[in-house]
């Protein structure tokens, strides 16, 4: 049997199928879209060849595509301080032995399980300016006339389709560092607590430390979905109000598909690629400089 | 040996997994060739069967979707008046019917256009009769008196393309202001002609914890509304100026943006109404909470429902105030696939849709009709519908100004720009950008 697995013909067998299904649905469309990000096409009308311009005008002359960088790293900021901030926090109290923590831990992690979509006409309900939860519960307060139309306020509509994002995503990130924290030798904590180190110096100095792949992984898959947002806020605010939730996605989306603008879409998105994939190596590069010094 | 034998088993375990995955899409047991149309198969005294296949954008969840309820009725009369003739409809809804046009356009661009579709008319239309999809409809209408008869060709601009028509419009919109006469009445104000007028009777409504103007703009094209009946005041020749030769960066385009902005700042909108959606402009109307209440008139029967005959209608005041002008929208129409197997049942589909019986049908949902010669009875289309079908005769048409625009790509930048420009952007730059945009993107 160990003869069989070692044989090539065998790996590449069984190998096979997948990697078909790999290069068809990953390699050839992104090659596709780097293709096409250099075209000018309607998918009706005759393909132009464009070559760089569809860059060019991207970074020179799309403000729109600036203003939706910025705030894309708003977003980016706020989901770390949203998601993985709270995830943590909710880590360290559900996995000291409190009562019904695993009632807590099922109640933090099922925003998980919905659709984002779910999620976003939830909260959608939740801002409603008239019988929305959050207007209620100022009212219920002595506030007797309130009407905010929280999703409708540019200064801050972003931050509200931040905290629901917040909400669906914290209890997976908090299931990482659950995971992480398990790993942590009991023997380790017990001689630090006899040397008589308090609960902050065991946080700062061995749960942490012991935790930095769970933030390594946390940070590139909170940072890599900022890059990708785009369902939330397409349901909550649809971008608006005048461009203050408008992410590189929904930019990419309106150029592709309300504008059919296939190939300026496609500069786009390959865009959003090279920012993903720099960011995580970035990332996977900075922890493995900590992890060196450590 | 036993490489051998390795590379047989894996050979096989492959062949198995791809013979799993893959169907036979030729083997049909059922497939035996319909007869075409018209295909004479010896049995003459029985109308040969067909099968059509049409797409429609709706909301078939909502009982008040004048476009569904109508088409749910075609199609059920004309089945039952043609037995002969199966139509399989597909409604695709949501996001403002933005999913049904993505889908038509890949169908359009794989070349599986349904044999009937509904299709928006103007720059969204003219790829597909480009690339030779949709089929061209004149000698259709020529050949049938009763469908030249109800065709209005004042109304067929938008589906015209190398003088050929490709779609008939289903319906034609006004655009312009629902107001309240009852909170008019109340507080001893007439509707405004003029800007003055409008800011005059918005201070008054404000005073007294009323609403203006309710206008939902998170939709980006309800703007176009007040920034088109300026454009016509300023420049009505505009119009009439040949795509190609459009410069949006003349004065005219940015004066007409200035004087929005000045209605803008005068208060006359809701607040943040850039952020609010349609449906909420029109609540805020229709409860009462708002004097008037910028859209089209396919909001006719639900402003009706709720205010009976205190609603009216009238077109966006301008700062002349010399209303001559109604800003009249025909964007959607039917087509009819040039691939069409079922030529003949697909075009006696289109034309039961403009049979006159059919139109009075629409018209009963509130629609405004853009054929002719039809004979419609006041009494059951209601009084606010009565009111406009009576008094948009009055004013010369104008299509809005994303019409100006060349193609569907300057069209959506020209509601962005008229978007933008309500906020603090720079009205003079915004247009500057618009019009390099066009160059761009021609």
């Amino acid at each position: 049997m160990h003869k069989l697995y070692s044989n090539k013909m065998m790996i590449l067998a069984f190998i096979l199928p997948a990697l078909i299904l790999f290069v068809l649905f990953v390699p050839i469309p992104v090659a596709f879209l780097l293709g096409t990000s250099f075209l000018k096409w309607d998918l009706l009308s005759e393909i132009r060849f464009n070559g760089l311009g569809n860059y060019i005008y991207l970074f020179t002359k799309d403000t729109y595509f600036w203003g939706a960088v910025k705030n894309n790293l708003f977003w980016m900021v706020g989901n770390i301080a949203f998601s993985i901030i709270p995830a943590f926090v909710l880590a360290i109290i559900l996995n000291s032995k409190i009562k019904g923590r695993n009632f807590f831990r099922t109640v933090v992690f099922l925003p998980v399980a919905l659709s984002s979509t779910a999620v976003a006409m939830i909260w959608y309900f939740v801002y409603h300016h008239k019988i929305g939860i959050l207007n209620q519960i100022i009212r219920f307060l002595g506030f007797a006339n309130f009407e905010y139309a929280w999703l409708m306020d540019e200064r801050i509509a972003l931050l509200c389709v931040l905290i629901a994002v917040g909400w669906q995503w914290t209890g997976y990130y908090m299931v990482i560092f659950l995971s992480g924290l398990t790993v942590i030798p009991g023997e380790v904590i017990e001689s630090a607590e006899i040397d008589g180190a308090n609960r902050w110096q065991l946080l700062k100095s061995i749960t942490i430390p012991y935790l930095k792949p769970m933030f390594k992984i946390t940070a590139i898959l909170a940072i890599v979905s900022s890059f990708k947002g785009f369902d939330n806020v397409y349901v909550l605010t649809g971008g608006g109000p005048n461009r203050a939730t408008y992410l590189m996605a929904l930019h990419m989306y309106d150029m592709t598909f309300n504008r059919a603008m296939y190939g300026y879409g496609s500069s786009i998105a390959v865009i959003i690629t090279i920012l993903c994939v720099l960011t995580t190596l970035g990332i996977s590069k900075l922890f493995a400089r900590d992890s060196m010094e450590v | 040996m036993k490489k051998t034998l390795c590379f047989v088993v894996a050979a096989l375990l492959l062949f198995s997994l791809t013979l799993t995955g893959c169907g036979n899409e030729k083997a049909d047991p059922g497939g035996a060739e319909k007869p075409e149309v018209g295909e004479d198969t010896g049995q003459a005294e029985k109308p040969k069967e067909a099968t059509i296949s049409f797409w429609y954008t709706a909301n078939e969840a909502d009982p008040n979707d004048r476009d569904n309820n109508w088409q749910v009725e075609n199609i059920e009369l004309f089945t039952k008046a043609n037995p002969h003739i199966k139509i399989e409809k597909t409604v695709i809804g949501g996001a403002g019917g933005q999913n049904f046009r993505t889908k038509l356009v890949a169908e359009a661009a794989s070349g599986n256009l349904p044999d009937v579709f509904m299709t928006w008319t103007g720059d969204k239309l003219a790829p597909m009769v480009r690339m030779g999809a949709v089929m061209a409809l004149d000698d259709v209408i020529a050949g049938d008196p009763a469908l030249k008869e109800v065709v209005n060709t004042d109304n067929l601009g938008n589906c015209t393309f190398d003088s050929k028509v490709y779609a008939l419009p289903d319906a034609m919109d006004c655009l312009g202001v629902f107001y309240n006469k009852e909170l008019f009445e109340q507080y001893n104000l007439t509707p405004p002609k003029n800007i003055d007028d409008l800011i005059k009777v918005s201070k008054t409504f404000k005073e007294n914890d009323i609403i203006p103007v309710a206008l939902g703009n998170s939709v980006k094209w309800v703007t176009q509304i007040p920034y088109t009946y300026i454009l016509t005041d300023l420049e009505p020749a505009l119009f009439d100026t040949p795509k190609e030769e459009l410069d949006f960066s003349t004065q005219v385009f940015k004066d007409a943006g200035k004087q929005l902005k000045e209605i803008v700042d005068a208060g006359v909108f809701m607040d943040n109404f850039n952020g609010v959606a349609p449906a909420e402009s029109r609540a805020a109307f229709t409860e009462g909470k708002a004097a008037m209440h910028v859209q089209g008139t396919w909001q006719t029967r639900g402003v009706e429902k709720a205010l009976g005959d205190k609603a009216g209608f009238i077109p966006f005041p301008t700062k002349s105030g010399q209303a001559e002008y109604m800003l009249k929208v025909l964007p959607k129409g039917y087509a009819v696939s040039a691939e069409t197997k079922e030529k003949e049942a697909a075009l006696a589909f289109l034309k039961f849709m403009f049979t006159e019986e059919r139109q009075v049908a629409f018209a009963q949902n509130g629609v405004l009709l853009p054929t002719k010669n039809i004979n419609l009875d006041a009494e059951s289309i209601g009084p606010l519908y009565s009111e406009i079908v009576k008094t948009h005769g009055n004013y010369k048409g104008v299509e809005s100004v994303q019409t100006l625009a060349p193609n569907v790509a300057v069209s959506e930048e020209v509601k962005s720009v008229i978007q933008n420009i309500t906020t603090d952007a720079d009205i003079d730059e915004q247009f500057n950008m618009l019009q390099e945009f066009n160059k761009e993107n021609k």
